[in-house]
C-alpha cells in the first residue's frame, strides 16, 4: 500500500515536471531570444521618449521631419554595437557610413529587422 | 541630351520618393487603434495625391507594449511585402489619385500598389489618426487620441508631428540617409 502511494506521488511529480518543462519551452519569445545588442538598440529608441530626450522647443521649430542630431546621437552607440556584433569591423563601419549618424542608424535598423524576422521564423517552425 | 537629362530627372525623383519603411512602436500600456496613410511627400498646390491608407483592417490594432523591444512592432516595408512579413498585415489599401478618383480598394498584391510602381514611388508614410484603448475593458483612454502627421507631409500645416496628453504621448519623425527614408511612429 505504502509502495502504491509512493509510486502515485512519483507519477504526479514526474507529470508536473514534464508540464513545467513544456511551459518553459512555450515562453521562447522573440524578446527572450534577442541578442543583447538587439535589446540595447530597441531600448535606445524607447529612451527617445524619456523627458530629457524629448524634442526641445528649439528642435520643435526646425522645419524638418528629420530626427534632430542631438536625439540621433542617443541612438548611435547601440546602433554601432549592433552592427559590430554581426562581425563587421570598425574600419568597415567607418568606410561604409563615413561616420554619418543616419547611415549608421539605418544600417542597424536593417540588421535588427532581419534578425527579428529570423527569430520569429525560428519560433514559428519550433512550435 | 535634353531627353537624357529629363530621364535622369524622372529616375532621380522616383528614387527620392521611394516609399521607405514605416516602423510603429507602441511602448504604452494601451492598444493602438488607428488608420495610417501615406501621401505625396512633395505636395503641390495643396494637392496630396496619391494618398494611400489602410482599408482592411480599419482600424489597424497594435496591442499594448508592441514594439521592437518585444519584437512585435508594426513594420511596413512597402504596400505589398507587408502582407507576408508584417505582424499587422493590411490586405486592402484605399488608393486616391485625384479629387475625382477616391478610395479605390486595392488588394496588397494589386499592380497599382506594387513596389516601384507610380503610386509607391510617389508616396511616403505621412500620418495617422488614432485612439488608444484599455486592453482590459476596450474602453477609449480619455484624451489619448490624435491626428498626427510627418512634418512637411501634405497635412502638416495643420496637423502637428507630436502629441502629448496625461496618459501618454506620440511622435512621428524620419531618419534619412541618401535615398533611404525610414519613418518612425513612436507611442510612449
Amino acid at each position: 500500500m505504502k509502495k502504491h502511494f509512493l509510486l502515485a506521488a512519483l507519477a504526479v511529480l514526474s507529470l508536473s515536471t514534464v508540464s513545467c518543462n513544456n511551459e518553459s519551452a512555450a515562453v521562447n519569445t522573440v524578446e527572450s531570444m534577442k541578442t543583447p545588442e538587439m535589446d540595447n538598440f530597441s531600448k535606445a529608441f524607447k529612451s527617445l521618449g524619456d523627458p530629457q530626450n524629448r524634442p526641445t522647443e528649439e528642435e520643435k521649430k526646425r522645419n524638418t521631419s528629420e530626427l534632430s542630431d542631438r536625439r540621433k546621437a542617443l541612438l548611435v552607440p547601440a546602433s554601432k554595437a549592433l552592427i559590430l556584433s554581426t562581425g563587421v569591423t570598425e574600419s568597415e563601419l567607418t568606410r561604409k557610413t563615413n561616420g554619418d549618424m543616419s547611415a549608421i542608424i539605418i544600417w542597424a535598423t536593417e540588421i535588427y529587422s532581419k534578425k527579428n524576422a529570423e527569430i520569429r521564423n525560428k519560433i514559428k517552425t519550433e512550435n | 541630351m535634353k531627353k537624357f537629362l529629363s530621364t535622369i530627372g524622372i529616375c532621380a525623383a522616383a528614387i527620392a520618393y521611394a516609399q521607405g519603411t514605416l516602423i510603429l512602436n507602441n511602448y504604452s500600456s494601451y492598444d493602438f487603434n488607428g488608420y495610417i496613410y501615406a501621401a505625396n511627400p512633395a505636395p503641390s498646390g495643396g494637392n496630396c495625391y496619391p494618398i494611400v491608407s489602410n482599408g482592411t483592417p480599419d482600424p489597424i490594432v497594435v496591442p499594448a507594449n508592441s514594439n521592437t523591444i518585444t519584437g512585435t512592432q508594426l513594420e511596413f516595408t512597402n504596400y505589398k511585402i507587408q502582407y507576408t512579413n508584417s505582424l499587422y498585415p493590411v490586405s486592402t489599401w484605399l488608393v486616391s489619385t485625384s479629387a475625382t478618383n477616391q478610395s479605390i480598394p486595392r488588394p496588397w498584391d494589386h499592380p497599382a500598389v506594387t513596389p516601384g510602381g507610380t503610386v509607391s514611388n510617389n508616396t511616403r508614410w505621412a500620418g495617422s489618426k488614432f485612439f488608444m484603448t484599455d486592453p482590459a475593458t476596450g474602453a477609449s483612454v480619455p484624451l489619448f487620441n490624435a491626428n498626427i502627421a510627418v512634418f512637411g507631409s501634405c497635412n502638416s500645416s495643420f496637423i502637428p508631428d507630436s502629441f502629448v496628453c496625461p496618459s501618454g504621448s506620440a511622435e512621428m519623425f524620419t531618419i534619412s540617409s541618401g535615398t533611404t527614408v525610414t519613418t518612425y511612429f513612436e507611442i510612449y
